[in-house]
């Protein structure tokens, strides 16, 4: 809902460019399947667990600006690989063009004395000792979701909360984004759709953020929840209503292209940036997916609520996941469970994990609790069946991992706290270990 | 059926609650006053509410804190009122995080007191009333503006009746049956009971879970709480017995929702690391 005057003329603008540029979309017949990626990075000083300062971090990212950019965390940056063309060289050209991608990270990281921690929360920072990028936007951005704070608790924890954090707190954590070409835009919304579907079984594979603060919250997954508790700005007639947050889920599935516009127009803009109302909508749209255009009229669709996973492959092996599932959803007509079925499965999944309960409908309208690993088995399942049908089949042997993670029943985070429990059983402090084990998430040049 | 679960706690449909959410008030105040401190028996009713979300395939948990209520039926320094709510709120909050509770909710009788349609249900039931107190009239308008808008369909209460039959007039159950009267549509509701908490006072064994009158016989969410002296200070062993008993299901469950033991090895131990899990962050207790 408008709330201002700069709200009323971005949201007119956003409304008028976004219907223009997804109508002058590029038409089926020049589809071409590509795939790219977004990975966040936390960036310390070289064989230490010290978080750079932003000069170092810029200059990292001035070494290869059009592969590297800042984020929210003055010691944050993300990699934005060039999309790859599935239906050439498959999944190794895409684990290929990742591995480039971060390896060149890697290396203008090591120019400056400096190396990049792959870890979806960076759990050594306090909460509430973030430094921010100086850049304008994530100043402004963050300032207002702060000023207008629902006033709902913003900690984690199951046995210990961490500090009250701020807006910032999302300069602690690190996604993987995968940005998919859409063959037009009602392939894009029925998407779109399945990708929002699709959430909690894929989250509850890859758990990758449950030390934060300096403690264990025993979450699986705690980033989404600390961005969805620190962007809290409803009043409390409409959390009582239940109206979404800019990030996360949205409160429905979307009908066609108007309804998806107007659900994104409907959030204050924030910034007032004239003629830029449709990269503005579209970049403070954090939905768990949500759609862009490229300059060259692509539709994609990026999936964004998983945290960085311990290695390209593991991205990788996500990635063929979703892809999977997307190209099984594409031409099935089954009707998509409810949001709030999902919503609450999605933070199921974010707690426990695979050890997580789901609960599900059966056509009969009969409710039951399915354990998150048997729905995650048939959604392997289905990701294999989807892959060879679009002709990716390179993907399917990606997906192992995720079997052998499923047949262990250990996401990465559990796979973190054992390390951290084995390091302390070993007489290391809790503080100590946590270091080692963040030392442990560190990227090599070379490796 | 849990042990935490009042006797009369009537079987529900699980079917009539599916993806809509349960609903929990707790009082400040009481006939004896207000109580700043919080009872480690006010973890039974969410506890409770949580086992009925569980159970009803629920998608959430409201929580209504009644802080204007209290300065609407006694006189009581604002700022003690707010504190409070303030504490109840964040134990609430801290429960829910530990246990795991999807989506917590929880409001203020502040911020919904000024809203048209709860100003417009307050006027019907006070209508239709007929002389019962204001407690009642605003106990009744907050489960029906909640029923109405925040897609409650369960209430979880706390009874000292053992039956339906046997019904005080400030019980719980009177409360529901006083909010059936004044809003009929509200029969969809469906209506679980938690048991009461426990006191060290053998002349008054059983008592409201979120309200302490008299310290020096009720655990007390407080990080500075000695649990086992307050416990060595009851001579009565029938009583402190109940009332162990009564911790060690609070432990129980508590271990079995949230899906990891708590520290210590003795229920006074779990008991004190329970109070210390809920307590971070939370302002110090000066006392009732």
């Amino acid at each position: 809902m408008a709330t201002s005057a700069l709200d009323l003329t971005m949201s007119r603008e956003y409304e008028e460019k976004a219907l223009e540029a997804f109508a002058n979309t590029l038409p089926r017949h020049d589809f071409v399947p590509t795939v790219g990626f977004e990975m966040e990075y936390s960036v310390v000083n070289a064989g230490s667990t010290s978080l750079v300062d932003e000069e170092i971090r810029d200059k990292i990212v001035a070494e290869s600006p059009d592969l590297l950019g800042q984020e929210l965390g003055a010691w944050q940056l993300e990699v934005k690989s060039k999309p790859v063309n599935l239906a050439d060289g498959g999944f190794p050209e895409l684990s290929g063009q990742q591995y480039e991608s971060e390896t060149s990270a890697v290396d203008a990281a090591v120019k400056h004395q400096a190396e990049l921690v792959r870890l979806g929360s960076f759990p050594l920072q306090r909460a509430d000792e973030i430094r921010k990028s100086r850049s304008p936007r994530y100043q402004s951005v963050v300032n207002w979701h702060d000023s207008h704070h629902s006033g709902i608790p913003t900690s984690i924890g199951a046995s210990h909360a961490t500090r009250p954090a701020s807006a910032a707190i999302v300069a602690l954590m690190n996604s993987v984004q995968f940005n998919v070409a859409m063959q037009s835009v009602d392939d894009a919304i029925n998407l779109l759709n399945v990708s929002l579907a699709i959430v909690p079984q894929i989250i509850a594979l890859s758990g990758n953020s449950r030390y934060l603060d300096r403690l264990d919250t025993r979450y699986a997954d705690t980033r989404m929840l600390m961005w969805e508790r620190t962007h809290d700005t409803r009043t409390t007639i409409e959390r009582l209503a239940d109206e979404p947050l800019r990030v996360g889920l949205p409160d429905r599935y979307f009908q066609d292209i108007r309804d998806y516009v107007k659900y994104v127009k409907h959030f204050p803009f924030l910034l007032n940036k004239p003629g830029a109302a449709f990269a503005v909508g579209t970049g403070l749209n954090w939905s768990d997916a949500r759609l862009k255009v490229t300059d060259n009229g692509v539709i994609l669709l990026e999936f964004r609520p998983i945290s960085i996973q311990p290695s390209v492959e593991d991205d990788i092996a996500i990635c063929a996941l979703y892809l999977g599932l997307l190209e099984f959803h594409r031409k099935r007509s089954a009707s998509l469970p409810s949001l709030f079925l999902i919503k609450a499965n999605r933070f199921f999944a974010m707690r426990d994990g695979l050890n997580a309960k789901f609960i599900e409908i059966d056509g009969n309208g009969a409710k039951r609790y399915m354990s998150a690993s048997r729905v995650v088995a048939e959604s392997i399942e289905k990701a294999k069946v989807g892959l060879i049908t679009a002709g990716f089949e390179s993907g399917v042997k990606s997906l192992e991992i995720l079997q052998r993670r499923l047949d262990a029943m250990r996401v990465p985070s559990d796979e973190f706290a054992s390390g951290m429990q084995q390091l302390q059983g070993s007489g290391v402090s809790f503080e100590d270990a946590l270091k080692q084990m963040v030392r442990g998430c560190v990227l090599r040049s070379g490796q | 059926m849990n042990e935490l679960l009042a006797p009369v706690s009537m079987a529900f449909n699980p079917s009539a609650v599916t993806g809509r959410r349960v609903y929990v008030g707790f009082g400040v105040a009481g006939r004896k006053g207000l109580s700043v401190a919080v009872p480690v028996d006010m973890l039974s009713l969410i506890i409770v509410a949580e086992l009925a979300r569980r159970a009803a395939f629920a998608t959430g948990i409201t929580f209504l804190i009644a802080d204007t209520h209290a300065q609407r039926t006694g006189t009581y320094e604002p700022a003690m009122v707010a504190r409070a709510a303030r504490r109840r709120r964040h134990i609430i909050f801290r429960a829910c995080d530990a246990l795991g509770i999807p989506d917590p909710k929880v409001f203020l009788a502040s911020q919904i007191e000024d809203d048209e349609l709860y100003e417009s249900l307050v006027k019907e039931a006070t209508s239709l009333a007929r002389g019962d107190g204001e407690y009642f009239i605003r106990e009744s308008a907050d489960i029906e503006f909640f029923r109405r808008v925040g897609d409650v369909g369960m209430k979880v209460g706390w009874t000292l009746a053992s039956s339906s039959k046997s019904v005080g007039r400030f019980d719980e159950q009177a409360f529901d049956k006083f909010y059936l009267e004044m809003f009929p549509a509200g029969k969809q509701m469906k209506f679980v009971y938690a048991s009461p908490g426990r006191t060290l006072d053998p002349t008054k064994a059983k008592a409201a879970p979120y309200l302490d009158f008299e310290n020096r016989v009720r655990i007390l969410i407080d990080r500075d709480e000695d649990v086992q002296t307050k416990l060595d200070g009851c001579a009565h062993e029938p009583t402190k017995q109940a009332a162990l008993e009564y911790y060690a299901a609070i432990v129980r469950a508590w271990e079995e929702l949230a899906g990891f033991s708590l520290e210590g090895d003795t229920v006074v131990e779990k008991i004190e690391n329970l109070i210390c899990t809920v307590t971070p962050g939370m302002e110090i207790s000066d006392g009732n």
